[in-house]
């Protein structure tokens, strides 16, 4: 049985939201939740992060009620190569689930699993420090490689492409990010550009992304001596554009389209540790075709300075 | 018999406050002080890399930032021989592998205990300021 296109498509802006520029939060800095900052890591220095990433998308008015579960578990580490020069390592573990009524009853299919690596490498233009504030460009490059599966299947067949842990391609990523950041708040912004490649006859449509974050200290309202741990409140804003997926040659009208999130969030902020969580609500999803859109996407996660 | 043992380990307390040479212990000596203004410092997450980098230098006793006044205090083990511009010099290229930049760096005397043992470096005694 094979997924529907809709379905598919809603899976594939699910892994496109996965697929965020995560490893670019994770810096020296608190940094933004769902996307990428230009903070710097000290040389020699390691953060590893850990976040959990959960996507619902429900709401199907058809008979087939279909339901997708889409999540990810991915172990970020990040190495200070120099204090401008900051490389990053991201290692997703996730699950695929779609929920589908057929005339034979109920059925579920996907698969957990290693994802994709993918291998960053960040470095500092610009920056213009001041006291208790900076102001930072950090253009980055990176290569999503196949490391997770591409080829699984179940007793009903091979799984539809989007449904596979990897892509079973070498993707290529391009950005920059800007993060200004004072005692009080941060602002950063990104944007960044996949190129998906080709793997199985099979290509996703290349991906788009711009994001926004502000970040502002509700607690403690006056710092006092010392290091004291920050509670902030974050607001972010990520806009995703993907183009329509080819398969064997021909161009899927129904694939691809525009999505835009709003987030709130929370973080707590030490000097060793950064605990926090998000959601992030669809504000216009206007895909290709009629997909199945997105209900809502929880993160949480922590960074730990060793 | 509690209050029998209490009786017996009064002294030994006792004793152990007072068991050094020179009698009841003295504070200790610090060294010379290094203060460095940090400039874009300015959340707790980043503090950690660049305490990491100032315990580095060769040296150093204790680290303390502060990060409103985005200072960071740093106490020298006490007698170390100080060259003030090598002193600068070293912590400014730790401030800068943290990924900050250091604006500017005070060199003070430590405690008067401290600045009665012989310096060789010179200028331990006198604060400069670049």
């Amino acid at each position: 049985m094979n997924v529907p296109r809709n379905m598919q498509r809603a899976a594939l802006m699910c892994l496109a939201i996965l697929g965020s520029p995560i490893w670019l939060a994770v810096t020296g800095f608190a940094g933004p939740i769902t996307s990428n900052s230009a903070l710097p890591i000290a040389e020699g220095e390691l953060i590893v992060r850990g976040q959990g990433k959960l996507i619902r998308s429900t709401g199907d008015s058809t008979f087939m009620d279909r339901e997708l579960t889409v999540w990810s578990a991915p172990t970020v580490f990040v190495y200070g190569a120099t204090e401008k020069l900051a490389l990053f390592g991201v290692f997703p573990y996730l699950g695929k689930s779609l929920d589908i009524t057929t005339p034979s009853g109920r059925l579920t299919r996907g698969d957990s699993g290693l994802g994709d690596f993918k291998f960053l490498a960040r470095y500092i233009l610009g920056q213009w420090d001041g006291p208790g504030e900076t102001l930072r460009i950090g253009p980055f490059v990176g290569l999503e490689v196949p490391t997770g599966e591409d080829d699984e299947a179940d007793s009903l067949g091979r799984l539809p492409q989007p449904l596979q842990l990897g892509s079973g391609s070498w993707d290529p990523i391009v950005g920059t990010a800007l993060s200004w950041q004072s005692l009080d708040w941060e602002f950063d912004t990104s944007v960044s550009y996949k190129f998906n490649t080709q793997a199985n006859g099979f290509e996703f449509g290349d991906q788009a992304r711009f994001d926004a974050s502000f970040q502002y200290r509700l607690w403690p309202r006056t710092l006092g001596e010392g290091v004291p741990g920050y509670l902030n409140g974050v607001v972010e804003s990520n806009l995703l554009w993907q183009d329509h997926n080819e398969a064997a040659g021909l161009r899927d009208h129904n694939s691809g389209g525009l999505t835009w999130y709003l987030a709130a969030g929370l973080q707590y902020v030490t000097k060793r540790l950064v605990v926090e969580t998000a959601v992030q609500l669809p504000v216009v999803q206007n895909l290709n075709g009629s997909a199945l859109e997105n209900d809502f996407i929880l993160t949480t996660g922590f960074r730990l300075n060793f | 018999m509690v209050a029998a043992t209490a009786l017996l380990l009064m002294p030994i307390s006792s004793v152990r406050a007072d068991d050094t040479p020179s009698g009841p212990k003295a504070p200790q000596a610090d060294g010379p002080r290094v203060t460095i203004s940090v400039d874009g410092l300015s959340c707790p997450f980043c503090v950690y890399g660049l305490e990491k980098k100032l315990k580095k230098v060769k040296g150093v006793k204790t680290v303390k930032v502060e990060l409103q006044n985005g200072l960071a205090v740093v106490t020298l083990k006490a007698g170390q021989p100080v060259d003030t511009e090598k002193t600068k010099a070293a912590f400014r290229a730790a401030v800068k592998k943290a990924g900050f930049t250091a604006r500017k760096i005070t060199v003070s005397p430590g405690s008067k205990k401290a600045s009665k043992t012989p310096a060789k470096g010179g200028g331990t005694n006198r604060e400069q300021q670049e």
